[in-house]
């Protein structure tokens, strides 16, 4: 079996965004690297930097709108007039309204080698949302304060 | 408006909360208050990844070299 062109142990990239009047869901339907800044961490070569890219553009297209409803199932925080108030559950109704600040990050970990069939491997997903919008649109999502 | 709503609006109302009364879930209170939800999440899974789906997504595969390469 012929050496792997191209392989990535722990290529890390992030994409930090600030997407007002974005909703979450509409993050799931775009090409990152076409809307966002997609930054590697550490050293990679150039043939890794271009496969860890394209990789992010495959998965986030087959995966990301999955993860971020999933993501949706989880618990968080909020925060009122800038001021801690405690933990709430989240909802899918969140996924489709604009929000007027959405920021987030998100950080893709690749593990995995690239022959002449494709690349196969492993990918870390990880993402941090911070969405602010009006007391009122928030209750109108369901959300109990 | 207070420049900071969450702090003290319940003197919008005449009523003195302490900060601490931010409306409740009858909706009363400042509903222009801003409301900042912060969440994590994580997974990991397996890739698989065809060369016709790269380079569908613009990839050009590179000349036959041997790049490997740990980051």
């Amino acid at each position: 079996m012929p050496d792997p062109k191209v392989s990535i142990s722990g290529g890390s990239f992030t994409v930090q965004g600030y997407a007002p009047g974005w909703s979450i869901g509409n993050l799931g339907q775009c090409r990152l690297g076409d809307n966002f800044q997609i930054t590697p961490t550490g050293s990679m070569s150039d043939p890794q930097l271009k496969l860890g890219l394209h990789l992010i553009d495959c998965v986030w297209g087959r995966r990301g709108s999955i993860w971020l409803e999933q993501s949706l199932s989880a618990g968080g925080t909020f925060s009122l007039g800038g001021t801690p108030m405690g933990s709430l559950q989240l909802n899918n109704q969140l996924l489709w309204q604009p929000m007027k600040d959405l920021r987030f990050t998100l950080t893709f970990v690749l593990n995995g080698q690239l022959d002449q069939h494709g690349a196969t491997g492993s990918v870390s997903f990880g993402s941090q949302f911070k969405v602010t919008d009006s007391k009122a649109t928030m209750l109108g999502l369901g959300f109990h304060f | 408006m207070p420049e900071h709503p969450g702090q003290d609006y319940g003197q919008d109302y005449g009523q003195s909360y302490g900060g601490q009364d931010y409306g409740g879930q009858d909706g009363s209170g400042d509903e222009n208050a801003e409301v900042t939800i912060d969440y994590e999440y994580a997974t990991e899974e397996s890739i698989e990844v065809s060369m016709d789906e790269l380079t569908a997504s613009g990839y050009q595969p590179e000349p036959d070299d041997s790049s490997q390469y740990n980051a």
